[in-house]
């Protein structure tokens, strides 16, 4: 009985194993990295910094910028980095062949580009693809150039006997061999970082850290089209890579990676540094800011870009929060053409103009006194400065006498010149301390006007005091702010708001959270959302209020008088982003003698 | 498998003959366990595509092309690329802005919607949907709603994404990031029989974009684009074209000269005169966040099948727009 019990088991084990299974539902891929949390972006640190603190850049840099001033604009490999004769002789003649040199200069200035030759070698059968043409019969040598500029490579094959370049070819976003002294200086900026020396320098390592070997592996900068490279740190176990942008001398960020020998091996490049690093700081988590007498929380939405809260002046709330739900993007040729942009995180969003990174906290500095600080956050579609793609800047400056401001500007370049751009500013006041009653009062030429109920005002047909306020928002105690809309006085080159601005009765399901869009990109009045919270009227009086403030700015493409525009110049031989912001939003001015 | 390992161990005593016995029975049935990988045709396996009836009734000529970059319309348009003359059917902006596209036999288009730019067309909950283009109307009419891990959502307002028609298993092969969260790949692949409209196989746990199927010297095998990398990977189909157990990394764009950390949202095959197969990437930045198409670097990177050992060898990369 038992052995046929057995029997009867082992047979419907292996039927079991043998049928049941020819439907499989899940394969395990490997989806999520457990390094992703490892990444970091490097402190920013100036240039002249860092040249002091590795030689070998400094040395590089006084290289580069002696080329720029040669002729051709070429920075050459000298005979100690090419001590062959004929590699020489073939570094030579191709950097004295015009197809060779065509794109050493900027075609409509003329300014010179930063050129320089990575490698000069012997030509190899691998690099004819199966043809090599003239090279078959000579020895032929191969010298590549990169171009700083374009992010392109030229090479050029030469007949050194004869003294002749065979031929010339050209690859656009084409990252090079590097050059040895390339290779060396990656490494010192690496190891010069103090990223990079913290984790080196580690006295309490794990055992599994004590010895370490580096290597050099190929990354990219995909944003800023730069040369990039990333010198590694191997561990018995992990990596430690290292992104070192070349063409800027400076550590774009690290991160750790697996050596294990399951799924294929990850790159960690400049755009996967960047994505992580925002996402998990500042996206997934509120962080918060203490600075002259002013405390906030922030963090980087979805969809509405970045969000302060709970700002408080002296320890009193000012602010509840603060934030740009949409820019609407119009153009005035096209009917209906525009774009309504959701800003926020780099991963998992509904946003498409977005963060490369968190906010950073600069000095407003005027007359040389500090005087406050501002919260800066940058937002960018990646392949911009192109054609129909967008940066846009939030602003929030808080000033050590209590005033603040929240500015946004768009940076370009948009889909023409006959844009107009419109921010969808929410703005939660707590005048007079955390959710209390507000009173609006608009100035009529002569004295201030109360609101009793909800209603909107285009900038243009409003009256300012001798101060510039528009409106006053007051608390039960008499405290609040005076509302001074942008008119050009702010030394920011804003050419005034022209704003459309909302007065709402505080509904928590009336934009408070991450809204997806608000409005349509493309109306021209009054519609662009927020006349939703206020359609019909709804009284004010004893209601907690937000401000909706939606800005107008018309865009100038023309040279001379750009607004809302950017575009690409060389600078020092590389691309440079020159831009044109066109900034707008109202400052908060306490008012005087409240308590 | 395991337990019934284990319980045959613990019966070791019993004699010779019930042994082998069981032995014979136990391969005859473990062999349901090898299953069918079919017999097809190497090459092209979305070839039978036809052309869609309702064309003929447009006035475009035949010479057209469906035109999904959504530069001034919403949803798709037919093109003619010679005339400039555009036409589109009042459904055809239903779905809101959409994405992939694939024909099956009869002409008829299936097509995924595909948030861009704005949510405003493209409502989350409505994202995980098969949209199909009747080949002999051309009305466009809500397909077929499948089943996700999780909703989309503003933080991952995705569904499906690639499509596939197979023509040897009038299957349609759907990839889907539906309710994928940032550490947890929640994404599908499905595969759905047209006639029945049912799924009848899927990969779980795969945030994947674009997806095509290539019929290579040992089996058939669906090919797709991960949405969290640059890989690419291909998982082996069996006769029915259900998914096998057989999983490889085919490549990495992040790792070809001069490639890039973009992901695969595309994947088509073709063959080329010299009669080799050719396999298309194309690449799209993708962070589960609106994706900017308005990039002028994307890229087509091209492979050569290798017949010998049934890989995928790079041939080269070109802008996309052939720029």
């Amino acid at each position: 009985m038992q052995i046929h019990s057995g029997i009867i088991l082992c047979l419907f084990s292996l039927w079991l194993g043998g049928c049941g299974e020819d439907k499989p539902s899940s394969v395990t891929l490997p989806t999520v990295d457990k390094f992703a949390d490892t990444s970091t972006l490097a402190q920013a640190v100036p240039r002249e910094q860092l040249q002091s603190n590795i030689p070998p850049l400094a040395d590089y840099w006084q290289r580069v910028q002696a080329a720029l001033q040669a002729d051709p604009p070429v920075l050459l490999l000298n005979d100690k980095e090419l001590p062959e004769a004929n590699a020489q002789l073939a570094q030579k003649l191709a950097v004295a062949n015009p197809e060779f040199l065509k794109f050493t200069r900027d075609e409509k200035t003329n300014a010179p580009l930063r050129n320089e030759i990575m490698t000069v070698r012997k030509a190899l059968p691998a690099d004819f693809n199966g043809n090599a043409g003239p090279c078959a019969q000579a020895e032929c040598w191969r010298v590549e150039m990169y171009d700083h500029f374009h992010n392109a490579s030229t090479i050029a094959f030469v007949d050194v006997s004869k003294q002749q370049v065979l031929g010339v070819s050209r690859q656009n976003y084409a990252q090079p061999d590097l050059s040895p002294r390339l290779v060396e200086l990656a490494s010192a900026i690496a190891g010069a970082a103090p990223e990079v020396q913290a984790i080196l320098q580690d006295r309490n390592r794990q055992p599994d850290k004590k010895d370490f070997k580096t290597a050099l592996q190929d990354s990219m900068c995909e944003r800023s089209h730069h040369l990039c490279v990333a010198p590694t740190y191997v561990f018995e176990n992990d990596a430690l890579w290292a992104i070192v942008d070349l063409t800027d001398g400076k550590l774009v960020g690290t991160r750790w990676t697996d050596l294990g020998s399951s799924g294929p091996k990850t790159v960690v490049t400049e755009r996967s540094l960047e994505n992580e690093t925002t996402f998990r700081n500042f996206c997934e988590k509120v962080n918060s800011l203490s600075q002259s007498g002013w405390d906030m929380d922030y963090v980087i939405t979805g969809s509405d870009g970045l969000q302060l809260s709970n700002v408080k002046f002296n320890g009193k709330q000012v602010l509840k929060n603060a934030k740009v739900l949409d820019w609407h993007v119009s153009y005035s040729t096209r009917e209906g053409f525009g774009y309504s942009d959701a800003i926020g995180c780099p991963l998992f969003s509904a946003a498409v103009v977005i963060a490369y990174n968190g906010p950073k906290v600069e000095p407003i500095v005027k007359d040389g006194q500090e005087v406050g600080f501002a919260v800066v956050q940058d937002f960018r579609q990646p392949p911009w400065p192109t054609p129909c793609n967008y940066r846009y800047v939030q602003r929030f400056e808080f000033y050590k006498d209590g005033r603040f401001r929240v500015a946004q500007a768009d940076f370009g370049r948009g889909c023409g010149t006959d844009g107009t751009y419109r921010p969808v500013v929410r703005i939660d006041l707590d005048a007079g301390g955390a959710s209390s009653a507000d009173t609006i009062a608009e100035w009529n030429g002569a004295d201030w006007s109360a609101w009793d109920k909800e209603q909107w005002r285009l900038q243009d047909d409003a009256k300012f005091t001798n101060e510039g306020y528009q409106y006053r928002v007051t608390g039960q105690d008499g405290a609040g702010f005076y509302v001074e809309p942008g008119r050009g006085q702010f030394g920011d080159g804003g050419r005034g708001d022209k704003a459309f601005t909302y007065f709402s009765a505080y509904k928590p399901e009336e934009g408070e959270r991450d809204t997806v869009t608000l409005g349509t990109c493309c109306n021209k009045d009054y519609q662009q959302g927020p006349e939703h919270f206020i359609e019909p009227a709804e009284p004010l009086q004893g209601k907690d209020t937000v401000l909706w403030y939606v800005p107008q700015m018309k865009n100038d493409g023309n040279p001379g008088s750009e607004y809302c525009w950017a575009d690409t110049r060389v600078k020092d031989g590389v691309a440079n982003v020159e831009v044109w912001p066109c900034w707008s939003g109202p400052m908060f001015v306490p008012v005087k003698g409240a308590s | 498998m395991l337990v019934g390992a284990d319980v045959c161990a613990s019966e070791g005593g019993f004699v010779m003959r019930n042994v082998v016995a069981i032995a014979a029975v136990g391969c005859l049935l473990s062999a349901c366990g090898e299953p069918d990988m079919g017999n097809f045709k190497p090459g092209v396996a979305n070839a039978c595509q036809a052309m869609p009836a309702f064309i003929g009734k447009t006035g475009l000529g035949t010479q057209v092309a469906i035109d999904t970059r959504q530069r001034g319309y919403t949803g798709l348009r037919l093109l003619n690329g010679q005339t400039g003359q555009a036409w589109q059917h009042p459904t055809w902006d239903d779905a809101g802005h959409v994405g992939a596209f694939a024909r099956d036999h009869e002409g008829n288009i299936y097509v995924t919607p595909a948030p861009e730019v704005s949510l405003a067309e493209n409502p989350p909950a409505l994202q995980n949907r098969i949209y199909r283009i009747d080949g002999a109307t051309g009305e466009m009419a809500l397909w077929l709603e499948l089943p996700a891990f999780a909703p989309p959502s503003a933080a991952n307002p995705f569904g499906t994404m690639g499509l596939f028609f197979d023509c040897d298993t009038h299957s349609l092969y759907v990839s889907s990031v539906a309710g994928s969260e940032p550490r947890q790949a929640n994404g599908r692949i499905y595969r759905i029989d047209i006639a029945t409209k049912k799924v009848k196989s899927q990969l779980d746990s795969v945030d994947a974009l674009g997806v095509g199927v290539f019929n290579g010297v040992q089996h058939k095998r669906l090919y797709f684009g991960a949405a969290r990398s640059s890989d690419v990977y291909s998982v082996a189909l069996d006769a029915q074209g259900d998914f096998a157990q057989d999983v490889r990394h085919e490549f990495a764009l992040v790792t070809l000269p001069d490639g890039n950390s973009t992901s695969v949202r595309k994947i088509e095959f073709t063959q080329n005169r010299q009669g080799q197969y050719v396999m298309q990437a194309k690449e799209l930045e993708f962070g589960f966040r609106l994706p900017a198409e308005n990039n002028p670097y994307k890229r087509v990177f091209r492979f050569s099948y290798q017949v010998g050992d049934d890989t995928w060898q790079f041939v080269g990369a070109a802008l996309e727009d052939g720029g």
